[in-house]
This record gives C-alpha cells, structure tokens and sequence, in this order.
C-alpha cells in the first residue's frame, strides 16, 4: 500500500518581483498531520513561499497540489481550500473593530450555515481552550501581544482547519512568550492532529518541534527533512545557515557580557 | 508627448475599467456573505446618523445665504415674490444633492478610505481572505448598498432644512410674506425636479462611496508610498476623485436632463 500524497505539495513554484527572482522553483512536499517547519534568511523569500502556499499571493509559474489534487484558480477550488486551510499571520490581523468572540465567529459566520448559537458555543470553546475566556468582550487592541496571538490562533483553529499556515508566530516576542508560543501550536497539534506549516526563525525551537525542518536558500528549498538530518548534515548551505545562527548567537551572548561589565 | 497623453489615456480607461469591476464584483460578492443586516445597519449609521448634524448645519446655511442673496437680486427686477422659486430649485435641482454629497464625502468617505486603508495594510483583508470571505461583498458592498438609501434621505433632510433657512432669511429676516414663499416653493417644484434629484444622489452614492472603497482597498498599490503614508494618500485620493467625479457627473446628468 503507497503511503498518502503529502497533504500540500509545491512543484517548481516561481516567484519574481520584477527583476528580483525571489523563488526560483521551489519543490516543497507538507506531509500530514505533522509539523513543518520553514527556515531561512531574513528576506529570502520565505512569508512570500507561504502566501503562495496559501494562495493570498499568485506566483508566476509552477503547480500547487493540495491533497492529491492540483490547485488551480477556479474561484470554487479556492473557496474549498480555503475552507480547509488556516493562516496565522505575523502581526495576527485581527480585525480592530471587532471583539474577541466575534473575531473568532466571523470564519464560521461567514462561510457555514451554522446556527447562530452553535457558532457562538464554537468560538466560545475556542476562546476557553487558549485561556481567553474571560476576554471575549474585549478588543483586540485592549488584549497583551500573547494574548493577541492566542486570539488569532483561536480564530484559525475554529473552522477546525486540515492545513494551519503559521508566518513567524513568535515576532518580536520575547524568549518566554516564544516558549509559550511554540508549545500552545505543539499542544493544538497534537489534540486536534492538523498539518502545520511554520516559517521561523527560531532553529532550535523548530529542530525541537518540527517532523520535518526545510530550508529555503537562494529561493530553493536547498534542504527537506528530518532534524536531526539538518542538524548533522554536511551540506554547504545548510553548515552557513547554522554557523550564522550560531555566530548571531554568539555576538548577542557577548554583548550582553559586555554590558553586564560596563554595569558592574 | 504623444506618448504620455497615450500613456495617460490607456491608464486612464483600465482605471476606470477596474473601477467598474470592482463595484460590480461588490454587488455581486454581496450575495456571498451571510448576516448582512449588522453590516447593513452600521454602514447606515456611519453615513447616516454620524453625517446628519453637518448636513443640517449646511443645509441651513446654504438655505439661509440663498434666501439672503437671491432676495437682494430679485428685488432689483421687483421679484421677491420668486424668491421661494429660487431657493427651492436651486435647491432640488443642483445644491441639495451635490452639497450633500460633497459633505459625505468629507465625513463618511474619508473615514471608510482611511479604515479599509489601514485593513489592508494590517493585512486584515488577506485575513479575510484566507479564511475564504469574499472581501468585496463584506467590506464594500454594504457600504455601496446602504448609501443608495443614506444619499437621497440626506439629500431630502438638506433640502428641507435649506427651504427653512431660506424661508428664515427671506421671510422672517427681510420681510418676504410667508404664504409668498411658500406658494411659490409648491408651485416652482415639479415631480420631475424631485427625480432628477434623486437620481443624481443615487449616482453620486455610487460614484463616491465607490471611489472611496476603491482607493481605501487599493492603497497598497499607490507609487511611492507604504504603511501610514499610503493610507494618507489614498484618502486624500479618495477624496480629491470623489468630488471631481460628483461635480463632473452632476454637470453630465444636468445637461441630459435639462
């Protein structure tokens, strides 16, 4: 018996913005209900790879495949992806002008025929399970930075999506919050078994959660696999990325030696 | 030269072509979003309720310096009887539905450029549109449709206040009988000055809220400018086109129905 496709699949995705070629045929394969994790440079390409992925930006050529099947642009294809399909933004995209319980109602308002007190209980389970319970009444701009990522991630899991895309959850949080990040999206994962997608930065966060860490280097994915794989792998671009990483790990570690002996 | 009139003239009608497109696909996308009547009702009050007290201060004010000024010039012709006639089709006819929605414009269509602005630029319309709402039909569209009844009423709300400010300068203030002004009122407006003023306030809904969702939603395409600096430009756009556009149109509409 073959193994199931890859719940989305990338052939040969090519993106430019006018002379800059930002993704020059990405191959990427998301297998189900695992953890994903995309990393790379700053400004390699890798939030455009993810809207492309999540059909929120058109890419110039290449296919996307979405459970077995190739994506295409018929509005009813889209519309059935996207009711398949999440995305967690990087600055959340709340919408400001609504409370927490209708932000995370308006997916099921929208696009269900959900009775209305159905879709209230639904929202209202989300909101208790990431501990917003208590704020459902509150605006999003009266909500903390972790707070607010709870709400937007209450808002993508309500739908009960197959496919989450997350696009750097863990911007500008501190390390604390990032742990609690990273563990809210392990935990959400394993309860309720969907396929995430996850660019970051964070090597050692996503080497910790990922089943399978892909790298995205001169706008192709240069690697695809296991941690440990990316870990111990001699590949050339895969030894720069870590040795950048940890150099940047580094620098930071003497500088904040250095201002504890300036203090002192 | 040639050139850029060319270059000027073909962005000029795909402009226009998008426009198009993009009130018709808001109309359309209005059917494919659910719960509309909260939208529908908040759209009202952003344009009805919030721009009501300007409408009233304008429209006295316009009725008041029309009374005053057209009294001044009747009397050299010994015409002040005619001075409701004046007030009440210049009224109708051109200032209710043109001043009506210049002020929305300023009041409503600012404020709904500015806020679809800073959704896109908060990335809350790809939100929208990653979970698969159709983001003309929930944005837009109810904005469109509950202007094609805020326009008109508005419009009737200036006008009737305009009638009074001129029945206070022209009557009260300088002595023209009241039953003058007033006979002359009724018998110098006719059902088809009633609907060539509805009518324009229709076309002017349509052409400055659709402009002003337009620019709003497009913001993020304006050359030369990103994040607070677009969503300026695009609400200074909104503005600027939106009342060329209503002054052209009432000159059109005016000259095909006169």
């Amino acid at each position: 018996m073959s193994p199931p496709p890859p719940l989305l699949e990338a052939r040969d995705l090519c993106k430019a913005f006018g002379d800059h070629a930002v993704l020059q045929g990405v191959h990427l394969q998301v297998p189900r209900a695992q953890i994903t994790c995309l990393l790379g440079r700053s400004g390699g390409g890798k939030s455009v790879l993810l809207k492309c992925l999540a059909r929120l930006m058109p890419f110039d050529s290449g296919e996307l495949h979405f459970d077995g099947c190739h994506l295409g642009n018929r509005e009813s294809d889209l519309a059935a992806f996207r009711r398949r399909c999440g995305f967690l933004f990087q600055g959340n995209a709340l919408l400001d002008s609504l409370t927490a319980l209708e932000n995370v109602c308006l997916p099921l308002e929208q696009t269900t025929a959900l009775p209305a007190n159905e879709i209230r209980a639904r929202a209202q389970a989300a909101l208790e399970q990431l501990e917003l319970g208590a704020f459902w009444q509150r605006h999003p701009g009266e909500l903390s930075g972790g707070m607010q990522k709870r709400l937007a991630l209450a808002r993508a899991l309500v739908s009960e999506p197959e496919l989450l895309l997350f696009d750097e959850p863990t911007a500008g949080l501190d390390p604390l919050r990032r742990n609690a990040v990273f563990e809210m999206i392990v935990e959400q994962q394993q309860r309720r078994g969907f396929t995430a997608f996850i660019v970051t930065h964070d090597i050692q966060e996503a080497l910790t959660i990922a089943h399978q860490v892909a790298l995205l280097d001169g706008g192709r994915i240069v690697y695809a696999g296991g941690p440990d794989g990316f870990a111990q792998s001699q590949e050339p671009a895969l030894c720069a990325f870590r040795d950048s990483q940890q150099s940047l790990l580094a620098a930071t570690q003497q500088l904040r030696q250095n201002n504890r002996t300036t203090q002192s | 030269m040639i050139t850029s009139i060319g270059a000027v003239s073909i962005a000029s009608v795909r402009g226009l072509g998008a426009f198009l497109g993009f009130v018709l696909s808001s109309l359309r996308g209005f059917g494919r979003t659910r719960r509309v009547i909260p939208r529908l009702l908040r759209s009202t009050v952003e344009q009805g309720t919030r721009c009501l007290p300007v409408i009233v201060i304008v429209g006295g004010f316009t009725g008041l310096v029309l009374g005053l000024q057209g009294y001044h010039v009747l009397r050299r012709f010994g015409s002040e009887g005619l001075l409701g006639t004046l007030v009440s089709l210049s009224l109708v006819r051109e200032l209710g539905p043109v001043l009506t929605a210049l002020m929305l414009i300023g009041q409503a269509g600012s404020a709904i450029a500015a806020e679809i602005g800073i959704q896109r630029n908060s990335e809350q319309i790809a939100a929208l549109q990653s979970m698969g709402i159709d983001t003309h039909g929930y944005l837009v569209a109810p904005r469109l449709i509950s202007a094609l009844w805020v326009y008109p009423l508005q419009t009737a709300v200036f006008v009737a206040v305009g009638l009074g400010g001129g029945w206070l300068s022209g009557s009260v203030l300088l002595g023209v009988e009241d039953g003058v002004y007033w006979n002359s009122v009724a018998r110098a407006v006719q059902m088809a000055d009633w609907r060539e003023c509805g009518f324009k306030a229709l076309v002017f809904a349509v052409l400055s809220l659709g402009i002003c969702c337009f620019q709003g939603y497009h913001a993020h395409l304006i050359r030369g400018a990103s994040g607070s600096r677009a969503v300026s430009a695009a609400t200074t756009r909104a503005v600027v086109l939106s009342c060329v556009a209503v002054l052209a149109a009432d000159y059109v509409i005016t000259s095909l129905m006169l």
